[in-house]
């Protein structure tokens, strides 16, 4: 044995090769399968055993590929929680058997996440900014159970604003569902002091002092290696003061108003990426169909008697891809098609509380809209060496995306219905610097929009 | 001043034990490989993890016009927890694949001290100027394993065939452009870099 250490070392030097032609040695044609008895996960401290095991997708007692085994990797790479995983095979109790040591390094249990958003356009000389600040913690109750909460603060420095605790979530995930690898998430958000425009018919309001009060319930279901379905209901409610315009004479009314909606939506999903914060590689590929309503319900208005009920149906179509190609060395690009396709059926009614079959006033009757967005962003590492990396990942991109939009709404007014078209298109120029580690986020962001 | 005497002092330093050498042999550059790479402890949990690791060798220099040349090789590593032992593959520009087995930890030091990687040739005298070298360990890549294999299978079918060894020789730089650049798609688990003078070798 030692003779043939020894000779394919030789053959291996360069002086034999030199002189001779490219030859073939030995090789091993067949691609290693790893029989897997037993999953050991290591380096957890507050991420459960069966966390991993289920995100993981391996069972024990099957035969692995490499690349299975580094796909199951990347998904667990994937996981909020865990900042890296390494997995490691070692003998196991007979020959050609082993043990699969999953070692991972997890993330905090706290959370910050903040974002700085700086936005100028070619038609309005002032710079915008809206920075979001998102504070956070998780605690893994059981083994498989996890509650999270978080709240999150908006500022814009340049009007003087701050919102601090504007929005708050309560959540809980259950990852191992009927055994069978199912995610299932329900979350409970809240949120007050929002200063938003609602459109009531064709008219803006500014709301006042709403209250919102959502849930959210996701079930998330493995379909393959890299394949899920996912499942989302989403139900939401206000109770809104509306300062307007409304047609009471000159003076502004204060109106109360219920608000609800709901809708759900299936979605299809196929995801390798090697990273969710920062990818370098891979492809995901999303569809997805909505389905869902709101209605508002403005009967408190003061003098006028007006009541207004509005029931909108909304269908939608969601298609999004996205592709990550490094090239060369720490740099990367990435494609990103995002496309939607909407149709908001309304049903509104304006009208005299005392004569309720007698409509004052309608507005749009069907809305359909179509959206299209196209990104080509060029990233760089900027921390990609060993001595670096152990203290977060930073990368500089440089986004360009034109995006373009069609909607086309029948109008009805009295008795006549018309058709109103309406096409737009726009391009916006993106520098953003990312950091993240073991316990935050921070991103910097500067955009540009124009219309070419 | 003392900016320049410390850049003079830097530049007719001998190289630093266990740096990589790179030698000129008429219109080939070989590149032996850092000693202490394989002594990196994060190096040797990625080689005994039993899965394969790729590491990716470049070189890069430019001549005395400032032309930029670049080369390139590949080796593939992977720890057998059974046997104890490491396979080992090499494609550089001889267009070498070597399954080697290496019986133990200290037959792969052995083998990566003499092994010699082609990354350069010329048809005339290869420049001999100071180069940056840089090593990256990579993840494995199911598809450039199957490239490689079909590779291998189309270099053991052809290596008598009509096409000689000069074509032979063309074919294998385009593989092997192909399998580098192919591993750059892949994110490095680590990267090292040395700044290397090139060796005569008379």
């Amino acid at each position: 044995m030692v003779l043939v250490f020894w000779l394919s070392l030789w053959l291996s030097t360069p002086t034999l090769l030199e002189h001779a032609a490219p030859s073939v040695l030995s090789t091993d044609t067949r691609a290693p399968s790893f029989l897997i008895e037993a999953i050991e996960v290591s380096g957890e401290a507050q991420v459960p055993e069966a966390v991993i095991l289920s995100e993981s997708l391996l069972v024990v007692g099957q035969a692995y590929r490499e690349q299975q085994l580094r796909l199951a990797m990347q998904r667990i790479n994937r996981l909020p929680y865990v900042m890296e995983c390494r997995f490691q095979l070692k003998r196991g109790s007979r020959r050609g058997a082993y043990r699969l040591v999953v070692d991972i390094v997890e993330t905090r249990f706290w959370f910050v996440e903040i974002t700085s958003n700086w936005s100028r356009s070619e038609q309005r000389a002032d710079t915008t900014n809206l920075d979001t600040g998102l504070v956070g913690a998780r605690w893994f109750v059981g083994a498989s159970d996890l509650l999270y909460l978080s709240t999150e603060s908006f500022a814009n420095w340049r009007h003087g604003d701050f919102d601090l605790g504007e929005q708050l979530t309560l959540g809980y995930s259950h990852f191992n569902l009927f055994d069978q690898n199912i995610l299932f998430d329900a979350q409970l958000t809240w949120s007050d002091n929002q200063s938003r425009t609602v459109v009531l018919g064709e008219r803006p309001f500014e709301s006042e002092n709403g209250e919102r009060w959502g849930v959210n319930l996701t079930a998330s279901v493995p379909a393959g290696q890299n394949h899920w379905f996912k499942l989302v209901g989403h139900y939401e409610t206000a109770q809104n003061q509306l300062r307007g315009p409304l047609d009471v004479g000159s003076t502004q009314t204060l109106v109360d108003v219920t608000e609800e909606s709901g809708d759900l939506t299936l979605t299809w999903e196929f995801n390798t990426t090697d990273d969710a914060f920062v990818p370098r590689r891979g492809q995901i590929w999303q569809i997805g169909l909505r389905m869902g309503g709101d209605s508002q319900d403005v009967r408190a208005l003061a003098q006028g008697n007006q009541v207004i009920v509005g029931e909108n149906d909304d269908f939608a179509f969601d298609f999004r891809w996205e592709l990550y190609r490094p090239y060369w060395n720490r740099h990367n690009m990435a494609y990103r098609v995002v496309a939607g396709a909407r149709r908001l059926d309304r049903d509104l009614k304006n009208y005299q509380s005392d004569r309720p079959t007698q409509p004052l006033a309608v507005g749009y009757d069907r809305e359909r809209s179509l959206e299209l967005t196209g990104d080509a962003v060029y990233a760089v590492d900027l921390w990609g060496t060993r001595r670096t990396r152990r203290y977060g990942d930073l990368r500089l991109e440089f986004k360009q995306r034109a995006a373009f939009y069609h909607r086309s709404d029948n109008v009805r007014r009295e008795d006549a219905v018309s058709l109103v078209r309406r096409d737009d298109h726009l391009a916006v120029s993106t520098v953003e610097i990312k950091y993240r580690n073991a316990w935050a986020i921070v991103r910097l962001r500067f955009e540009y929009l124009w219309r070419p | 001043m003392g900016g320049w005497w410390l850049l003079v002092a830097l530049a007719l330093a001998p190289p630093v034990e266990g740096d990589p050498r790179l030698q000129q042999r008429g219109g080939d550059l070989w590149l032996t490989l850092s000693q202490s790479v394989l002594g990196e402890a994060e190096v040797r949990d990625y080689l005994d993890s039993g899965l394969t690791t790729s590491l990716l060798v470049r070189i890069q220099f430019r001549d005395g016009q400032g032309q930029r040349f670049e080369g390139s090789a590949r080796i593939d590593l992977r720890f057998e927890p059974w046997d104890e032992v490491y396979f080992a593959t090499v494609w550089d520009l001889n267009g070498m694949h070597v399954q080697q087995e290496l019986k133990n930890r200290a037959a792969l030091e052995q083998w990566w001290r003499a092994l010699q990687l082609l990354l350069y040739r010329d048809k005339g005298v290869a420049p001999c100027r100071p180069t940056r070298v840089s090593l990256e360990v990579l993840p494995f890549s199911a598809q450039e394993q199957n490239n490689a294999r079909n590779w291998v299978r189309e270099v053991g079918g052809t290596r008598d065939g009509p096409s000689g060894a000069e074509g032979q020789s063309t074919a294998n730089i385009q593989l092997l452009n192909v399998l580098v650049a192919t591993s750059m798609q892949r994110k490095p688990l680590m990267r090292f870099t040395w700044r290397v003078s090139c060796l005569r070798e008379p």
